[in-house]
């Protein structure tokens, strides 16, 4: 159940279950905060947690040349839309359910934004009170787990097209308990078609992490 | 036209490619030259020469961002990928440095015309460009015969020598004016430090050696070098040193203020560091402690006249990577304070027949090495002591034979074994042991018989090699030849150090495709000991003719 109540400053925050989604004294504040340790990457950043959307529009603005894509529950997303943002979706910033994340709609949408890569960032105001049911995406998104390697592969064609097989799984079985890493996609590579170009980068990444 | 080269190991090394970026920029007329190296190394750009520009090569990030489980995993991958597209095709020529397996894969990677140097393929299969780089591939034994530099320089196309340069910045020249200020003019410079614990002599060793060399040189005064990451460290040891009466100034500094300081100083104590290598592009004398894992003959101060002092143990020098095996450091203890203390100051005294002395002394507990570098046109270590010339004729022949043979002078109708003769014949340290020019002409004689022995083992090698092809690899001649060729290998000291890494072992078992591709490998190393045992002979009767003129 998503409410809304004021800050001490006077802005809008949402409280979902109860719980305040972020900062109650000064939400801008702790957005500003939370972007000083973030140390931009890539031109896309997936942030966990929507929570009242300061921290995305902070972002967008401190970063003129990214893309922001914010996951969170449905309702999250509903509530500080209408409540915060009043429908209107400042600019560089989709956000997404993330039970809709696994829909190949959705993935067909994402795919041609971050087919050049993303990194993952946690607003962790946002989910305090949800960090279990966060953790799997948090894991999936990274390409932690073989269900999230088989997500990452299909967003890079140019790896996934060779790498997985024909039902769409990653040809290397991962049973290990480990969490994947791009060893893993180095022995996949290993004896297969992909682009010699494609198998030196990760050969030195192999070497990298020796 | 442009050209990459990649240098993505230590500072140290980087510093020593630099003849061979020189050696480029002479062989390649108005190029320009870019340098890959590690991020971190980037201030090099002021101090190196014959760079035209710098690119940073984001080592550190990528390894943290790979082995950082909060990163996606595709994340270093695409940076890497990001890094290649914008050196983009702009390079006619790419130069690996490196030797290593990321360098030899990045080398694939980048578009360019002609690649010199290790190139790996997906499946690593390497390809070298030319002899030299095949050789510092093969090299193997643990008693190397050309430095890296050589290597590295000859392989980009070098024909002299040329020492090591680098530029001196106005920064650098503030820093050392203001850390020298109030010294005396005689300075003993002191870097005791590297990241490998095994290279440390140890800072009561050195503190001791300083305390004994101040009895007898009192208007030295002594400064303790060290990179800001070790500052630390470096008032500890200054501590140390007080501890025995030593007044020693501990001056943290940066690698351009580093170069301006040993301009000032007189002489300079070190083990294996990068500091070594920015002494030798100055006047400053080394003396070099080459303890644990440091080999003298690949990585030795690049310098004319520089001292080199090596532990005589069967351990020594260690495994690069690993632990030590013993309990306890036992080469550190194998040099004595008090002999580097003498060390310092007969180098100090410019006197050789007084560090001839003292490894003779010391024969038991550790070597002391001189190097040349003008005279052969190649780095060279010699042994100083006694009997120390025959061994002073055979190491220099070697070196001298490999060095023709890698550039392909066995190939040509007139050698220049002639010229490269009388060099040696010019560069012998040990010249006066000989008693009479009778004597030297005997041990020349000694070797070139020696040599012929060679060739008599080649030569029925070859022979066995012959019958083994025209029996059509029959199964009782390989093994005849497999064990001739065993024996071979045990018995000549020729064939053990040529650079080849398949020589006929395990013939017998395998497919004839393999045992065919096995005999065309033994018969091309063969082939190469013969070169090399024809290029020595001719050198040590053109040294013969050399001193019969006499």
């Amino acid at each position: 159940m998503v409410e809304i109540s004021f800050s001490r400053t006077e802005k809008p925050i949402l409280k979902y279950d109860g719980k305040l989604l972020c900062s109650g004294r000064d939400p801008e504040l702790e957005a500003r905060r939370w972007i000083e340790k973030i140390e931009v990457r890539q031109s896309n950043i997936m942030v966990i947690g929507v929570g009242c959307g300061y921290h995305l529009k902070s972002l967008v603005d401190r970063f003129e040349n990214i893309n922001v894509i914010g996951i969170d529950s449905s309702n999250v997303i509903t509530g500080m839309k209408k409540n915060i943002w009043k429908d209107v979706l400042p600019k560089r910033i989709q956000l997404i359910d993330r039970c809709e994340l696994k829909k190949e709609l959705v993935k067909r949408n994402l795919r041609s934004c971050l087919r050049h890569g993303f990194q993952v960032e946690v607003f962790r105001p946002a989910i305090s009170s949800r960090l279990l049911d966060f953790s799997e995406l948090y894991e999936f998104l990274l390409g932690r787990t073989e269900e999230g390697l088989k997500f990452l592969l299909w967003l890079m064609e140019d790896y996934g097209s060779v790498l997985l097989d024909k039902s769409g799984k990653p040809a290397l079985r991962i049973t290990k308990s480990d969490p994947v890493s791009i060893v893993d996609v180095r022995k996949m590579a290993k004896n297969s078609a992909l682009a010699e170009e494609k198998k030196l980068i990760l050969n030195i990444m192999g070497e990298l992490v020796r | 036209m442009k050209i990459l080269a990649i240098s993505l190991l230590r500072l140290g090394d980087c510093i020593m490619h630099g003849p061979a970026i020189k050696a480029l920029k002479q062989r390649y007329n108005d190029c320009e030259v870019d340098l890959l190296v590690n991020e971190q190394f980037l201030f090099l750009e002021s101090m190196m020469t014959d760079v035209d520009r710098f690119i940073g090569f984001p080592r550190k990030e990528l390894q943290q961002l790979s082995g950082k489980y909060e990163s996606q995993i595709f994340e270093p991958v695409i940076m890497l990928e990001n890094f290649v597209r914008n050196l983009g095709d702009r390079y006619d020529i790419v130069v690996n440095l490196t030797q290593n397996r990321l360098s030899g894969y990045l080398c694939s990677l980048i578009n360019a015309n002609e690649k010199i140097g290790l190139c790996l393929d997906s499946d690593g299969k390497p390809s070298f460009g030319n002899a030299w780089f095949r050789y510092l591939n093969e090299e193997s034994s643990d008693k190397p015969l050309i430095h890296f530099t050589d290597i590295f320089a000859r392989g980009c196309g070098a024909k002299k020598v040329a020492e090591i340069e680098l530029k001196r910045t106005k920064s650098g020249i503030e820093e050392a004016t203001a850390a020298l200020k109030g010294l005396s003019t005689k300075v003993l410079a002191i870097q005791g430090f590297t990241s490998d614990e095994r290279k440390n002599w140890g800072d009561e060793n050195f503190a001791k050696s300083i305390q004994y060399f101040l009895r007898i040189h009192s208007e030295f005064s002594v400064v303790l070098l060290a990179a800001p990451s070790e500052e630390g460290v470096v008032r500890r040891f200054a501590k140390e040193c007080q501890s025995v009466g030593v007044e020693a100034r501990p001056i943290v500094c940066s690698l351009d203020g580093a170069l301006s300081i040993l301009d000032n100083c007189e002489i300079l104590l070190t083990g294996d560091t990068s500091i070594k290598h920015l002494a030798s592009a100055t006047k400053c004398k080394i003396v070099e402690l080459s303890v644990g894992p440091s080999v003298p003959q690949k990585t030795g101060a690049y310098s004319e006249g520089a001292i080199i002092v090596a532990p005589r143990m069967s351990c020594s020098p260690c495994a690069h990577s690993g632990a030590c095996s013993e309990v306890k450091f036992n080469c550190h203890e194998s040099i004595p304070p008090e002999a580097i203390s003498m060390i310092l100051s007969q180098v100090v005294l410019n006197n050789r027949l007084g560090l001839k002395d003292i490894a003779n002394e010391y024969s038991d507990l550790f070597r002391i090495f001189w190097t040349q570098l003008s005279e052969m046109d190649i780095w060279t270590l010699t042994e100083i002591g006694k009997n120390g010339l025959a061994e002073e004729i055979q190491q220099k022949v070697r070196v001298s034979g490999l060095k023709l043979m890698l550039d392909g002078s066995h190939l040509k109708f007139i050698s220049s074994c002639g010229s490269e003769g009388e060099s040696i014949e010019r560069s012998l340290l040990h010249k006066d042991e000989a008693n009479s020019y009778d004597e030297l002409k005997s041990m020349l004689s000694g070797l070139e018989d020696e040599l012929f022995g060679e060739e008599e083992i080649l030569t029925h090698l070859k022979f066995e090699l012959g019958r083994v092809f025209r029996a059509g690899f029959e199964g009782k001649m390989l093994s005849e030849f497999d064990e001739e060729m065993s024996l071979a290998l045990r018995k000549s000291r020729l064939l053990q150090r040529v650079p080849v890494t398949s020589k006929a072992t395990n013939l017998k078992g395998t497919s004839k495709s393999d045992q065919f591709l096995v005999l065309r490998r033994t018969q091309n190393f063969i082939s190469s000991a013969g070169n090399l045992n024809e290029l020595e002979k001719k050198l040590v009767r053109s040294i013969k003719n050399k001193v019969l003129e006499r």
